[in-house]
C-alpha cells in the first residue's frame, strides 16, 4: 500500500480520517438511539423525530468528504470527485433503471438500499479514477 | 503533455516521497506527474520549476503529434 507524503496531505487525509470516525461513530451511536426511542414512540408521532436522529450525523459524514476535497493535493480532489461523479452516474442509472423495473411488478425494496448502491458505486468509481492515475 | 520530471528527480538525487514533500501533494501525485497520466495545475507547475531550478519550457513539453 502506498503511503501519502507531503504535509498537506497528509494533514488532510489525518483529520479527515478523525472526522470521518468520529461522524460514523455518532451516525452508530445516534441511530441505536433513534431505533430505541422510536420503539418506546409507538405509533406516535415523535417516532419520526426518532429515526432522525442519525440525520446530522450523515450531514457529518457529507461535510468530512467535502472537507477533504478542499484540502487534500489537486490530484486526491480531483480523484475525489471523479469517482464521487461514477457514483452519482452509476448509482443514479442502476435506482432508477430498478424504478422502472418496479412499475412492472419487480419487489419493492427499503430506500435505504439507495444508500448502499450509492456506496457501492463509489468503491466502484474509486477503484476505475485510481486505475487511470496509476 | 509530457515532462522530465523523472529525469531531473534522479539528478537532484531524490526519492518520490522526497520530492512529495518538497511540492507538498502526495507520492500518488508524483508518480502520476512522472508517468504523464496527470497535469498539473500552473501553481504546481511553479513550484516544480523553482523545486529543479529549470523554467517551465525545459521540464514541460507537449505530446509529439
Amino acid at each position: 500500500m502506498q503511503t501519502s507524503h507531503g504535509t498537506t496531505v497528509r494533514k488532510a487525509s489525518r483529520r479527515y480520517g478523525i472526522r470521518f470516525g468520529i461522524t460514523m461513530g455518532s451516525y452508530a451511536v445516534l441511530l441505536t438511539a433513534g431505533i430505541v426511542l422510536a420503539q418506546l414512540a409507538g405509533s406516535s408521532p415523535w417516532r419520526f423525530a426518532a429515526m432522525a436522529l442519525p440525520v446530522p450525523a450523515l450531514v457529518g459524514v457529507v461535510w468530512a468528504v467535502l472537507a477533504f476535497i478542499r484540502e487534500s493535493d489537486e490530484l486526491q480532489s480531483k480523484s475525489t470527485v471523479e469517482g464521487l461523479a461514477v457514483a452519482f452516474a452509476g448509482g443514479s442509472v442502476t435506482t432508477f433503471t430498478y424504478g422502472l423495473m418496479q412499475a412492472v411488478g419487480a419487489p419493492q425494496v427499503s430506500w435505504l438500499f439507495v444508500w448502499v448502491v450509492y456506496a457501492v458505486w463509489w468503491i466502484i468509481g474509486g477503484g476505475i479514477v485510481r486505475r487511470r492515475y496509476r | 503533455m509530457r515532462n522530465r520530471m523523472r529525469e531531473l528527480r534522479a539528478r537532484d538525487g531524490l526519492t518520490q516521497a522526497d520530492l512529495a514533500d518538497l511540492l507538498d501533494v502526495s507520492r500518488q501525485t508524483v508518480i502520476a506527474l512522472e508517468s504523464g497520466k496527470y497535469d498539473p495545475s500552473l501553481p504546481l507547475a511553479f513550484r516544480i520549476s523553482r523545486t529543479f531550478r529549470l523554467p517551465l519550457d525545459e521540464i514541460f513539453y507537449p505530446d509529439a503529434d
